[in-house]
């Protein structure tokens, strides 16, 4: 990585973006193994990396106030320290969030949102029906309820739909999309254009290694044998299933009739409707 | 008018009511170690070492907290802490930041060693439980308290390392609690202050005796999410960044020039008590598990 600046690692939920900082940590490491309980990619909302780079008390703030200083954590941690470095983020694209004074580049990692339901849904230990609901709330909010400790500040999503176009037509220049389904198909392929696009210099054999150390079975059994800190408490697992096109199986008709009346627009372009 | 009061052992002088903290005993004579005044705050200061932003520490290790549209606190020389209020809220939200953060930058200007955690009296050894904020040190120092020990401090135990022993400087018993860990203790919400207005979290104050003599520490336990619940004795050596990496406001520790004293300061700890990592997932149903484990390894 050469310029100075943050990379905005960005994505929905469960679409992919663990997987992505997997292979940035492993590039950086020449194609080594992750170490999943130090990815390097912090998540810019987790009240943790908030409270060490802004020095505050995050547990007697009010969601409120920290994500009013949610601003002031990336224009610090720009700051701290020389060359770009990574942030995972699920918030909708915002300038005033991600300022393009700030900004290195973006990666957006994209999932077909049939997909990301069951996945959603498990995740949340909520129906899956509600996970489509939410998936179709404009004014959808992660991490929002105050009866209990919140790992991370709130993040306003928006409906799936204006997820992806406030990332892919918002910040200029466009970040690099990498479909989740493309780095299944592909794997050297695609990491070698985000390497490409990080500014990261990796040979073959790096991305090789990149892609065979983040294997899905393998992250699997990682986080069998170390366990995974960003795992829900009351999910069995993180990684899960790691496939393309559960949805088949997973999802009832209407379900899955009822994503596409939703998002199909949006699908249609990213090539996830019959035909692309 | 001013109040005394007893924090950490130091006679505190305040003209602001700080009805968290025991009184001073009686006039014995002794000059007030901490001042805390309420007056204006300036919103910069003019001398930084970094940019500014909600911490800012000057050169000559002044430290300056702003919580917009909350409080600000400018504390000076480990003596001295001012106060502009800049809204009240039914809850005393200023006075967290002033006996949390406040306390805790005092502290590394008085040479201390601050450490994110909270510390019981399990069967008259000190405990310290130290976490990170959401590693549920208030939740298992409830456990425990309900199991008959006494609770010295809540998220901020005060270190004062000397040659062959660590002191514990009691800051005041408070344990502030989630609603959903309350409901687990099958303890009622209503009736409680809550911490911050809009904020389902509560303020508890255990009803056993609070002791605010100095004590020796006994032991550390870290407190870290794990798939199954353990503890594990770390050796002395791995002890020290551990310690570390749980200073209480490390960020304006670095801009004070404490990192190698506080370095020292960790070996030192390492080398008088023993330091456990607790692994445990973050289920209620473990809490009872855990805290009896913590009880049954460290019970003298």
């Amino acid at each position: 990585m050469s310029a100075a600046g943050i990379f905005w690692i960005a994505s929905y939920p469960k679409s992919g973006n663990t997987w992505v900082r997997c292979l940035i940590a492993s590039l950086l490491a020449g194609g080594g193994t992750p170490d999943l309980a130090r990815l390097g990619t912090p998540t810019a909302a987790n009240r943790n990396w908030l409270e060490r780079v802004l020095s505050v008390p995050v547990e007697d703030l009010t969601q409120e106030e920290l994500t009013g200083m949610r601003a002031e954590a990336h224009r610090l941690w720009a700051s701290i320290g020389s060359g770009p470095r990574c942030l995972k983020v699920h918030d909708g694209y915002r300038p005033d969030l991600f300022p393009p004074a700030l900004t290195a580049g973006a990666v957006y990692i994209v999932r077909d949102p049939r997909d990301v339901a069951p996945s959603w849904g498990a995740h949340m230990t909520v129906p899956v029906d509600r996970a489509i609901a939410d998936m179709g709330r404009a004014d959808m909010v992660q991490a929002s309820n105050s009866a209990r400790y919140q790992t991370d500040a709130p993040q306003a999503l928006g409906s799936w739909s204006q997820h992806v176009l406030s990332w892919l037509d918002g910040p200029r220049p466009p970040p690099l999309l990498l479909r989740y389904e493309d780095m299944l198909a592909d794997p050297p392929g695609q990491a070698a254009r985000l390497a490409a696009h990080l500014g990261l210099a990796a040979d073959r054999t790096a991305v090789a290694g990149a892609v065979a150390a983040c294997r899905f079975d393998r992250l699997q059994a990682a986080e069998a044998a170390e366990g995974f800190v960003e795992r829900p408490d009351k999910m069995a697992r993180f990684f899960r299933q790691g496939r393309a096109g559960a949805w088949r199986s997973a999802l009832t008709a209407g379900q899955a009739a009822r994503i596409e009346a939703d998002h199909g627009g949006v699908m249609a372009r990213l090539g996830y409707l019959g035909g692309a | 008018m001013t109040r005394d009061y007893r924090l950490c052992g130091w006679r505190v002088r305040s003209t602001l009511p700080l009805p968290e903290l025991a009184p001073w005993p009686d006039d014995d004579g002794r000059p007030a170690d901490v001042a805390i005044l309420e007056g204006g705050v300036p919103a910069e200061l003019a001398d930084p070492v970094a940019p500014g932003g909600t911490v800012t520490v000057g050169r000559d290790g002044t430290v300056l907290l702003r919580i917009p549209n909350l409080v600000r606190l400018l504390v000076r020389g480990g003596s001295e802490i001012r106060v502009e209020i800049l809204r009240r809220e039914t809850a005393a939200g200023w006075r967290l930041f002033l006996l949390g953060a406040g306390l805790g930058y005092l502290c590394h200007q008085r040479g201390l060693f601050p450490l994110h955690a909270a510390s019981l009296n399990i069967g008259g050894r000190v405990v310290a439980l130290a976490g990170m904020s959401g590693a549920g040190k208030s939740t298992l120092a409830m456990a425990l308290v309900r199991r008959g020990h006494s609770l010295l401090s809540d998220d901020l135990t005060v270190l004062r390392t000397a040659p062959g022993e660590v002191m514990v400087l009691p800051a005041w018993p408070r344990l502030k609690l989630w609603a959903d860990a309350l409901e687990q203790f099958g303890l009622a919400a209503a009736g409680l202050p809550r911490v911050r207005d809009g904020m389902d979290k509560y303020d508890l104050s255990p009803m056993a005796a609070f002791d605010p003599a100095p004590m020796p520490l006994g032991a550390v336990v870290l407190l870290d999410r794990g798939s199954n619940l353990s503890m594990r004795r770390l050796e002395p050596i791995a002890a020290v960044p551990a310690l570390d990496a749980f200073v209480h406001r490390a960020h304006a520790a670095r801009l004070l020039g404490r990192r190698p004293a506080l370095l020292a300061q960790a070996a030192a700890i390492a080398q008088s008590v023993p330091v456990w990592w607790l692994n445990r997932p973050m289920v209620f149903d473990l809490l009872e598990p855990a805290a009896a484990l913590t009880e049954r390894t460290l019970a003298p």
